[in-house]
């Protein structure tokens, strides 16, 4: 009992200690950030805004009239007290098409789920095929030891001619 | 043989698998297909139906302005001086605004869109027209009414109802047509409101 806890304890200890690796890393993305400065705000904005009148630009790094617009009215709503969702509504209420990133709500929801869903379920099954592999996974039946023991005491076939014939089969230990 | 039963089992699920990617894609084709593109999307004005933004902006030329104001229908303009088929639009909107005097049924006013005030002054001086002109107000009301590339104007009705956007300039003659057509239905539905639009 104690030597099967401690080969399953070998087993899952890297397994455990990558998951929290991987959540003390996303816990300090997310929370560990200071608060960001008004003027943070306004650039990390502009950087997730189309300039309205450009193909593929932000209006971060945009010179157009409408962008230099946008710039303003993010800083003066910043300065108004609004959170970054109402001023990126307002702008797409205004310039449609122009948020870089998808909303999280209606047809955009696909782009965030979808990955998501891919790689659980790419997970899921990686895990299910290597269950599968396990050595012991599925145990020998009498049935097979009967096929290995009639492969064993068949006739060697005629050895074939010429140099490269391979020599006389050896008996491998069972 | 027992050794073979189980390949076909696989190939059922590596099928089954393949169809329900194959659906998911046709899905999202169909999805992508079946919606408007960008352009066609960013053709959508916000104020189309609504009522019209304020023009806040200050006059460079003429008096400053408010919607709502008069009982005629509004050309509201945005150009610039930099902008060519703003300044090739330039002739009709005069014709606009010089028909519209005649029949005191249309007023023209326009804003500045990233432009100087001096260049718009000697603009007007050299090509002509005496309606209000407002300053951009920093880009602010080019905001408010969507406006992203010039030269765009929008026929605001009488009762501050945004009816008709004109993306690349206006022609003098389909102002006038829209604006009767739009006064003949406010009339075929009794005369309730000469904007037509039912909104506001």
């Amino acid at each position: 009992m104690s030597t099967s806890s401690k080969s399953g304890l070998r087993v899952w200890a890297p397994w455990i200690a990558m998951a929290v690796v991987i959540v003390v890393a996303l816990a300090i993305g997310t929370f560990g950030q200071p608060e960001p400065t008004p003027e943070q705000r306004a650039q990390n904005l502009a950087e997730t805004i189309r300039c309205p009148s450009c193909k593929s630009q932000a209006v971060a790094s945009s010179d157009t009239p409408s962008s230099q617009a946008v710039r303003l009215l993010i800083r003066e709503r910043i300065k108004a007290g609004d959170s970054d969702e109402q001023i990126r509504d307002y702008v797409a209420s205004r310039y449609p098409q122009t948020l870089l990133e998808p909303p999280g709500n209606g047809f955009g929801t696909l782009v965030w789920a979808l990955p998501v869903i891919f790689v659980i379920v790419a997970v899921a099954g990686l895990v299910v095929r290597f269950r599968a592999y396990r050595p012991g996974g599925r145990a020998v039946t009498q049935e097979d030891r009967d096929l290995v023991a009639e492969a064993l005491e068949a006739p060697v076939p005629p050895a074939a001619e010429g140099p490269d014939a391979p020599a006389d089969p050896v008996e491998e230990p069972v | 043989m027992t050794a073979t039963e189980p390949a076909p089992r696989r190939s059922r699920t590596v099928m089954f698998a393949a169809i329900g990617v194959g659906v998911v894609m046709l899905l999202l084709v169909v999805l992508l297909i079946t919606r408007k593109n960008a352009e066609e999307r960013s053709t959508d004005s916000p104020v189309l139906g609504k009522t019209a933004p304020a023009l806040n902006g200050k006059a460079l030329i003429g008096e400053e302005f408010d919607i709502g104001t008069t009982d005629r229908w509004l050309l509201v303009n945005f150009f610039a001086t930099w902008c060519v088929p703003c300044v090739q639009e330039h002739p009709q909107l005069r014709k606009v605004a010089a028909d519209g005097e005649k029949s005191g049924k249309v007023d023209v006013i326009s804003v500045v869109y990233g432009d100087k005030a001096a260049d718009v002054r000697r603009f007007f001086e050299e090509k002509g027209g005496d309606w209000t002109v407002l300053d951009s107000d920093d880009g602010r009301t080019a905001l408010d009414w969507g406006v992203a590339k010039v030269p765009e104007s929008f026929l605001v009705s009488p009762t501050g109802v945004v009816v008709e956007r004109f993306q690349g300039g206006v022609v003098a003659s389909d102002v006038e047509d829209l604006i009767a057509t739009y006064e003949d239905q406010a009339a075929g539905s009794g005369g309730s409101g000469s904007s037509g639009d039912g909104g506001s």
